[in-house]
């Protein structure tokens, strides 16, 4: 029924006045005096150094990603073991189970990325085995630019 | 707080599944202790895992159970077109070494990935509750991005996996929309409700739920207007997943969409509607398409459109024999484009192009790839004694039956424009090659796997009555006799 | 004792289409690594073995019918479902009765032995594998004829005998001098086609009116489904001939028969003369319910018979090339059996089959052996004396001559004599006196050109003295298969007396079930003695003459083929005036046709074929290779669907 959904539609209001007062307010109100020292991007308060804009090494974001997989998975295990201690004793194998299932995908999955070395900081042993192979040998004309790549349609 | 009631499950609804992912899991970490040159023991445990899941699917034939709180559907349709996934990733784990070696793609994710995407295809068509559905779609999907982009060095290759990626984010948002407005008319998200919902009050948020869902599934299905993404990902991603993703991907999304019309139709005619307009738009634009085409890939990637819209001429019929038209039609389908992208996986140690030209005198090179690809494409073409034949017989009748006669004189003569493009490949196939070229030895894996295509299409061809007889009880079990979901919360509520 | 299994009929069929594919596959592969001479030997071997194979369990099936009652020997096997399409439903299902295991037995019988002449025949044959893979193909299609149990299916086989039948025609294609040999082979499949029309159109027929294909079916509801219907009954009737004419020679269409002798003897001796020709009798009498549902068409079955068996013998009489007298005594013996079916005595035809089989399968592998002695030169007038150089070949030869030109106990004897005594009989036919004038004038004329060949091959003064290479008898399986079939001939012969035995065992599948024998025949074996006193006076004097005439060579003018000698050669015309028509006419006509049709089928398809390409340009633009533009036509796509919503409504 659209008229229950009417809360919501104040409340998407409200939100957006809201935020409309307090940053159109700032910008009516508030002094202009703009310099060198506060257009520059706030760094913990010292002097920036180079581009924001840089590049960082894979691993942290591989690790980043990681961890956040495992977190999240780890965080499902904690309501599991306080749930089990309530269920009715037949059931309680079961509920393990299933729950050593899931542990199991995640051995499976944190066994791939130890052997694919995603977890090796110095030694790069996923450079050694995906390593870029020898050009592949095509004689087949090279790839061209990617606009125009779906070939026929120029 | 209530008592946890353990829930009762028939295992053997998951059997097949459950097979598949182990064996993923299996030939994953058997990767890790391989040498990169040694595949064929994960090949050797994909196929056996392969093999145990198509028994236990076997089993489930003629069967009917619900299982997971109704989250699981075990039935004749389900198994059939497993079946079919299940063969088309046998034969895909067959002939794909070939090609990465010859390419130089020793990636072996290939083949857990291949398997993981196989298990996604089998829990979207073995369920009729679409946050199960979506789970194996994404699992599908997310494994087909990652393949498509196998070729990492290739701009190509890389190119297509990204816009692979893109565009089926986009559309997975839509049919995640649709899912939620469903679930905000119905209060479920099992689509056999649909067909029991009275509340003339929600129907706006139906209809619009139902849209959208449809454009989801008509991505993956590459149905016009939602197919531009197809030339471009089958031409750049790497040949035996493209052989992959176009049979896999199509079971998997028909299969859906034949549960989705058996349940949607009835309680919407627009359903219909939007399908026939689907249907008409993809049989003409694909053909007409594929006509003016001089990548091979590229052709058969317009000519995957055009078999959607013949499906979906199955699925405008809504009757017995067009969905049993569209299960053959999915199996056939399944042996013809992966046994045609088979063929071109060969070209990988002739530069791995696949123009038209390149193609043209195929037999000097090797008379067993020329044959087999022969007659896939007489197969594609819908020429008997084959298999695509009695396909585009059964979907033409199926048309014919529900007075669709538009719709049926339109696959007609497209089936007459395709049969221009197809043959036109064919003949060049026997003419003399551009340039001398030696003479191949087509590998027994490989081999094998082109004699399975070929002749399961010529004995489709021969003997259809069998799989016409299965797909037809398939057909009538999940249009007549299937049951009512039990009544939920939801439906309490009303 | 338990009934017919019938799944044997699987074991007969599998063996001779295992023996082509292993040919096919493996020979040509087996031959190199093997050597020559191994691999030859062992791709004989399994063609030869498959196909006796196959006739052991014909045996056997046919040991187990004869000891069941004469009511219990049928059965069917039901392979699987072929084709179930609305009302259409056409199982693949084999019928095993009298009739269909006295063909398989034929088939793969004579067959195994032909192939165990041909392994000596075709020895030097560069193609090898592929004469094999082709020979045990035949075998497996003839016996989906012979043991069909519906129309469709036994087209399956019909149409599969005519292809090995071109196949063979055209086996030696390589040989450039012989460019002949491909026409040969067009020629006979071309002709066969307009038979295989006659078939389709009778087969749509019955399908029309019986809603069933089933042999069974039609021949029980023949009665009350055409009853009524006497028009639709003699199309039919007449469209089964047409198709029986095709495939077994006989007037309007012999003509393909002579010329497809190009093929390898042994291909002439077992498709040509003692199996496929045969199939279109079969095809008579496995649906004679329906011919006996047209009596006027069967007055056209037994006049053209016999027409064509005169007609043949005439020809036959002023050949010059070995098998051509054989080609045309093949088409007269056949005009015999349809005569015999004419006047509905379908067991004298399906007995004049078998024993045909036998004894002109002897005269062409007989032939054979004079040919690969003489490196095939196959003209009669240049032979003579051989039968000194060439004993056994001679001497088996003499069976077969004695057999065919009818002479007791030889089996040739008794089946023209049944044949002939069903003739005089006849009482349907109401022409029938003629027909057996004719049938006499057939048998004496058979006795004259068979003594004819005989002589001027065996025995006359020798036209030439000098031969390029020593005359002389090679291969043990040649002479051997000779000598088995002479004695076949033989002792079927001494057999064949008890000829009740046979009509016996026929009697459950090709006894006349809708006219009784009141109406067809005015007794059952009156004049028989009579009937024998004169076939065989006119056998006699038939050799007589031959001897009397021949014994010095070819005298003049038919050496020359001067005058009626000449004509006789040239089929009086015939062929003349079927290619000036056929060819000629009907290449004007298909090229007037063409003209028109294509160019209408041209302009249609043409314009769907520019519509289509503009259609695909005009799309082109759509195909940017932007994600950004894809997105946007799904975007818009996903508007349209909703727009549609609108227009429809939303329900």
């Amino acid at each position: 029924m659209p008229s229950d959904y009417l809360p919501l539609l104040i409340l998407f209001v409200i939100a957006a006045v809201i935020a409309a007062v307090m940053v159109g307010g700032s910008w009516l109100l508030g002094p202009k005096r703009p310099s060198l020292a506060k257009g520059s991007p706030y760094e913990c308060g010292i002097t920036p150094v180079g581009s924001a804009r840089e590049r960082f090494p894979i691993h942290f974001y591989l690790t980043a990603m990681l961890f956040i997989i495992f977190d999240v998975e780890i965080a499902f295990l904690y309501p599991f073991f306080v749930a089990v201690r309530e269920m009715p004793p037949d059931t309680r194998l079961f509920a393990v189970g299933v729950v050593g299932v899931f542990t199991l995908l995640l051995l499976v999955s944190f066994l791939y990325e130890w052997k694919k070395g995603a977890l090796d900081w110095e030694d790069p042993v996923e450079h050694r085995r995906l390593k870029p192979e020898p050009a592949p040998a095509l004689n087949a004309p090279q790839p061209e630019p990617v606009a125009a790549l779906s070939g026929e349609n120029r | 707080m209530e008592a946890f009631v353990k829930p009762e499950i028939e295992w053997s609804a998951l059997a097949p599944m459950g097979v598949v992912v182990a064996t993923a899991l299996l030939t994953l970490i058997l990767e890790l202790f391989l040498p990169p040159t040694r595949r064929t023991p994960m090949i050797a445990v994909g196929l056996l895992g392969l093999a145990i899941a198509a028994y236990f699917q076997t089993a489930l034939w003629q069967s009917f159970v619900l299982t997971f709180g109704e989250m699981l559907i075990a039935d004749s349709l389900g198994a059939v077109l497993s079946l079919a996934v299940l063969g088309a990733t046998a034969l895909t784990l067959l002939f794909s070494e070939d090609y990465l070696q010859a390419r130089g793609l020793r990636y072996g994710e290939f083949y857990p990935l291949v398997l993981f995407a196989s298990a996604g295809a089998l829990a979207m068509l073995t369920t009729t509750n679409l946050m199960v559905m979506f789970i194996g779609l994404e699992m599908l999907s997310l494994a087909l991005y990652v393949l498509s982009g196998l070729s990492r060095t290739e701009a190509r290759s890389e190119e297509s996996a990204l816009k692979y990626f893109l565009l089926g984010a986009f559309a997975s948002a839509f049919l995640l929309y649709g899912m939620a407005l469903m679930y905000g008319a119905l209060g479920t998200v099992d689509i056999r409700d649909v067909a029991f919902s009275t509340d003339e009050a929600s129907v706006a948020l139906l209809t619009a739920s139902a849209i959208l869902i449809l454009i989801g599934l008509a991505f993956k299905a590459s149905l016009v207007p939602f197919h531009l993404w197809t030339p471009d990902v089958y031409q750049g991603a790497p040949t035996v997943a493209t052989a992959y993703m176009s049979a896999v991907a199509k079971v998997a999304a028909f299969g859906v969409l034949i549960r989705l019309t058996v349940s949607v139709a009835p309680a919407l005619e627009l359903w219909g509607a939007l399908l026939w307009q689907l249907s008409i738009l993809s049989m003409v634009v694909g053909n007409a398409a594929a006509l003016v085409q001089r990548d091979a890939k590229r052709m058969l990637a317009y000519s995957s459109v055009a078999h959607a819209g013949y499906l979906t001429v199955g699925l405008v019929s809504a009757n017995t024999t067009g969905v049993a038209g569209m299960i053959y039609y999915l199996v056939a389908y399944s042996l013809m484009t992966v046994g045609a992208f088979a063929v071109l996986s060969l070209m990988a140690r002739a530069g791995d192009a696949t123009t038209v030209d390149a193609l043209q005198g195929l037999y000097r090179r090797s008379p067993l790839a020329a044959h087999a690809m022969a007659i896939l494409l007489l197969s594609l073409a819908g020429i008997p004694p084959t298999a695509g034949f009695w396909g585009k017989w059964y979907l033409f009748f199926a048309a014919v039956e529900a007075n669709q006669w538009l719709l049926a004189g339109v696959l007609a003569l497209t089936s007459v424009i395709g049969a221009a493009y197809y043959l036109r490949l064919a003949f060049s196939l026997y003419a003399e090659p551009r340039e001398a070229t030696p003479a191949w030895r087509v590998p027994a894996p490989v081999a094998t796997a082109l004699l399975a295509c070929v002749l399961g299409l010529i004995g489709l061809g021969v003997l259809p009555a069998r799989l016409t007889d299965a797909a037809r009880h398939a057909a009538r079990q999940v249009i007549v006799e299937q049951p009512a979901p039990t009544p939920t919360d939801a439906h309490a509520r009303k | 004792m338990e009934g017919l299994r019938s799944d044997t009929i699987l074991w007969v069929l599998a063996l001779p289409l295992a023996g082509s594919l292993f040919h096919a596959l493996l020979g040509g592969w087996l031959v190199r690594t093997l050597g020559e001479r191994t691999g030859k030997w062992l791709i004989g071997a399994v063609g030869t073995g498959v196909a006796l194979g196959a006739f052991a369990f014909g045996w056997q099936l046919f040991q187990a019918m004869l000891a069941l009652p004469e009511e219990a020997r049928r059965t069917t096997y039901l392979l699987t479902d072929w084709i179930r399409v609305g009302d259409l439903r056409v199982p693949i299902e084999f019928v095993l009765d009298p009739l269909s295991i006295l063909m398989t037995l034929i088939v793969t019988g004579v067959g195994g032995l032909i192939h165990l002449y041909a392994t000596g025949y075709m020895a030097e044959d560069e193609d090898y594998p592929r004469f094999f893979t082709y020979f045990n193909l035949f075998i497996f299609f003839m016996l989906v004829l012979v043991l069909a149990g519906n129309f469709l299916v036994m087209f399956v086989g019909w149409e599969g005998v005519g292809l090995c039948s071109y196949l063979l025609i055209g086996f030696f294609y390589r040989n450039a001098e012989w460019k002949s040999n491909t026409d040969a082979a067009n020629k006979a499949f071309i002709v066969n086609r307009i038979g295989d029309a006659g078939y389709l159109l009778a087969m749509f027929l019955v399908f029309a009116l019986f809603g069933t294909l089933s042999f069974a079916q039609v021949n029980a509801q023949a009665l009350p489904v055409l009853r009524e219907a006497s028009l639709a009954a003699t199309a039919i009737a007449l469209l089964l001939f047409l198709a029986a004419a095709g495939k077994s020679a006989q007037l309007p269409l012999y003509f393909w028969l002579p010329d497809a002798m190009a093929g390898p003897t042994p291909v002439s001796a077992l498709i040509h003369a003692a199996t496929m020709v045969t199939a279109g009798v079969y095809l008579l009498v496995r649906v004679h319910p329906l011919l006996e549902m047209a009596p006027m068409a069967m007055g056209i079955v037994a006049g053209v018979g016999a027409l064509t068996a005169l007609f043949a013998a005439t020809i036959a009489i002023a050949q010059t090339d070995l098998k051509r007298v054989l080609a045309y005594s093949t088409v007269s013996q056949l005009g015999y059996m349809f005569l015999a079916c004419g006047v509905g005595a379908f067991w004298a035809g399906m007995f004049h089959v078998a024993t045909h089989a036998f004894f002109k399968a002897l005269l062409f592998l007989g032939a054979g052996s004079v040919l690969i002695a003489l490196h095939h030169q196959g003209d009669i007038r240049a032979m003579g004396g051989l039968a000194r150089a060439l004993p056994i070949t001679a001497a088996t030869m003499l069976v077969g001559w004695l057999a065919i030109a009818g002479i007791p106990p030889l089996s040739g004897f008794w089946s023209k004599e049944a044949v002939l005594l069903s003739v005089y009989n006849a009482k349907l036919v109401t022409f029938a006196p003629v027909l057996f004038g004719v049938g006499i004038l057939t048998a004496g004329l058979t006795a004259a050109y068979m003594t004819r060949m005989v002589w001027l091959v065996f025995f006359a003064p020798p036209a030439h003295q000098e031969h390029h290479a020593p005359v002389r008898e090679r291969y043990a399986t040649v002479l051997s298969v000779l000598g088995l079939l002479a004695l076949g001939s033989v002792l079927f012969g001494w057999l064949l007396p008890s000829e009740k035995a046979f009509h016996e065992f026929l009697k459950p599948v090709a006894e006349p079930s809708i006219l009784t024998q009141e109406q067809l025949f005015f007794s059952e074996a009156a004049g028989k003695g009579l009937v024998f006193g004169i076939a065989l006076g006119a056998a006699v004097l038939g050799i007589l003459f031959g001897v009397a005439r021949y014994r010095r060579g070819v005298p003049e003018p038919e050496a020359r083929l001067a005058g009626v000698w000449g004509a006789a050669h040239k089929q009086w015309g015939y062929d003349g005036v079927m290619r000036a028509v056929g060819v000629n006419l009907g290449g004007a006509f298909a090229l007037v046709l063409s003209v028109i049709v294509e160019s209408l089928i041209d302009l249609v398809v043409n314009a769907v074929g520019a519509l289509a390409r503009s259609v695909g340009n005009w799309l082109r633009p759509l195909q940017s290779g932007y994600v950004r533009s894809y997105a946007f036509v799904m975007m818009l796509g996903a508007l349209l669907l909703l727009a549609a919503a609108f227009v429809y409504g939303l329900r």
